[in-house]
């Protein structure tokens, strides 16, 4: 039967492609990319679906096309980068296998196979660079010291393997600088310079680096004497501490683009659910209802509490970023569950209601929950309005 | 109350467990080689944050605290005056864990009466 059927569509495939080419719509495309993924063709499809997408841009039909498209040639590289892996393991089908596992946005299978691929070619310069990067994401979600703590080990180790990439030891002062360890990242440019003497994105970032420790010593915060490097671990301890980089108003922004989107979601939630309260918890423990602030009222500072506690209780025991804490009691659930890196939340005083509120969060947070259509301002009148 | 911690160390996932109080005073725990206190210090500090909070909003008695994280997670769960914390991995599935969790907590409870009693 999948033998006929599956001969079936290769003989319709040059008609579906033609009826494509001849009368290009939405529709069209559909049974080309469906018949194409079918045959699992799937790098086509994804170029097929690429092509609609550029004629017909913003048709949600199309847009829809694409991602399923793209989704399935990303699993089946997967597949075949597992595949590779089981057969002929080298730091290449890791470095493969862990850019597939992102494209699947499995973020945390791609750190795990690099950790894998890492313990097996611990002298590969490109697997300890990519780990950097994933953990260098993993960090501006979560700020966890120990990650931060990684990456510039990741990245230290990465160049010393090869010396030859600039692009590594650049990365290495940009992370050094933007968590204030400004002369440690100036050492790493004077470095880089001295290898790779005409590189002009290291002359730039050294000249700025540069000015940014005259400017310190300037204003009393950094003295001419200081260590030629800072203490890079404590600085992580205190960002980690602090849940926020100070004086990086790129983190700020972040911040509050994913708290305005969270918070857009709030009343959908607790239309899904029926819980008592939907709310978010900003990285400094500002809590936010459907209608703004909180206050201090005593389900903020449980939240707020909570948060607190449980981040600081996994980053100590090093066990990763938090990802939900839930306390289930006989008088109701409080579900926390983190975004990027806001914590968005439920009081649920029904047991029943429990699964549909991990999803309803789990939705919320990553971006599937739709906020409530806005009624018209005509459509409803105010009682004693109707004439 | 060691022993009666010994079935949770074979549960696939469970890399450790321990009985404090709830001021982070360890009763017991598994394995003997781990150390526990940073764990039941910090474990403390959670219920400590919660609980006059949880309180005020009627969210009383406290059944279960699950922390879960990139790379595990914690479990608490109050026995009579006691807490006990299970910390699992973040890949298995806990289900069997819970169970053997509920079991424990009940024979806790028994013996904790018992020696109420005596």
């Amino acid at each position: 039967m999948g033998f006929l059927s599956r001969s079936r569509d290769r003989l319709l495939l040059p008609l579906r492609l033609r009826r494509w080419h001849d009368a290009p719509s939405p529709s069209t495309l559909a049974d080309a990319v469906q018949l194409l993924l079918r045959l699992d063709q799937t790098a086509r499809a994804v170029e097929l679906a690429r092509a609609g997408e550029a004629r017909f841009h913003g048709d949600p039909l199309v847009r829809e096309l694409l991602r399923i498209a793209a989704r399935a040639h990303a699993e089946a590289d997967h597949a075949a980068a597992l595949r590779e892996l089981r057969e002929h393991p080298s730091d290449r089908a890791f470095l493969r296998a862990a850019r597939c596992a992102v494209l699947l946005r499995d973020g945390e299978a791609a750190v795990r196979a690099l950790d894998e691929g890492l313990k097996r070619f611990p002298h590969s310069a490109a697997m300890h660079a990519a780990q950097a990067e994933l953990l260098e994401q993993r960090w501006q979600r979560d700020l966890a010291a120990a990650d931060g703590r990684t990456v510039v080990a990741h990245l230290r180790k990465a160049w010393r393997l090869d010396g030859s990439e600039p692009g590594r030891p650049l990365r290495l002062a940009a992370f050094l600088a933007r968590i204030g360890a400004v002369r440690s990242a100036l050492q790493v440019t004077d470095n880089l310079l001295h290898l790779h003497e005409s590189h002009a994105q290291g002359r730039e970032l050294r000249d700025s680096l540069a000015q940014l420790v005259a400017a310190q010593i300037e204003a009393g915060t950094a003295g001419a004497d200081d260590p030629a490097e800072e203490d890079v671990d404590a600085l992580l301890r205190q960002i980690e501490e602090a849940g926020r980089l100070a004086g990086d108003p790129g983190d700020a922004t972040r911040v509050e683009r994913e708290s305005a989107r969270l918070r857009a979601g709030l009343e959908a939630v607790r239309a899904r659910t029926g819980c008592e309260e939907a709310f978010l918890v900003e990285p400094r423990g500002d809590v936010y209802g459907e209608h703004g602030p909180l206050g201090a009222v005593a389900l903020a500072g449980l939240a707020a509490g909570l948060a607190r506690a449980a981040q600081r209780t996994v980053r100590r025991l090093e066990l990763g970023p938090l990802l939900s804490a839930e306390m289930e009691t006989a008088g109701g659930t409080l579900l926390l569950r983190r975004a990027q890196r806001c914590l968005a939340g439920l009081l649920l005083d029904r047991p029943e209601a429990d699964r549909a509120a991990r999803e309803a969060l789990r939705d919320l947070v990553a971006g599937r929950m739709m906020p409530v259509e806005p009624i018209a301002p005509n459509a409803v009148r105010p009682v004693g309005e109707v004439r | 109350m060691k022993e009666i911690l010994r079935p949770l160390e074979s549960v696939p996932g469970v890399q450790g467990a321990l009985v404090m109080g709830q001021d982070g005073v360890i009763v017991a725990s598994v394995p003997d080689h781990a150390d526990h206190a940073r764990t039941a210090a910090l474990l403390s500090a959670v219920l400590l944050a919660v609980e006059k909070n949880a309180e005020q909003l009627g969210l009383v008695p406290l059944q279960r605290l699950t922390l879960a994280t990139a790379r595990g997670r914690l479990l608490l769960m109050p026995v009579g005056e006691l807490v006990l914390a299970v910390l699992a991995d973040g890949t298995s599935d806990l289900g069997q864990a819970l169970q053997e969790v509920a079991g424990l907590t009940r024979r806790l409870l028994r013996q904790s009466r018992i020696e109420v009693r005596e």
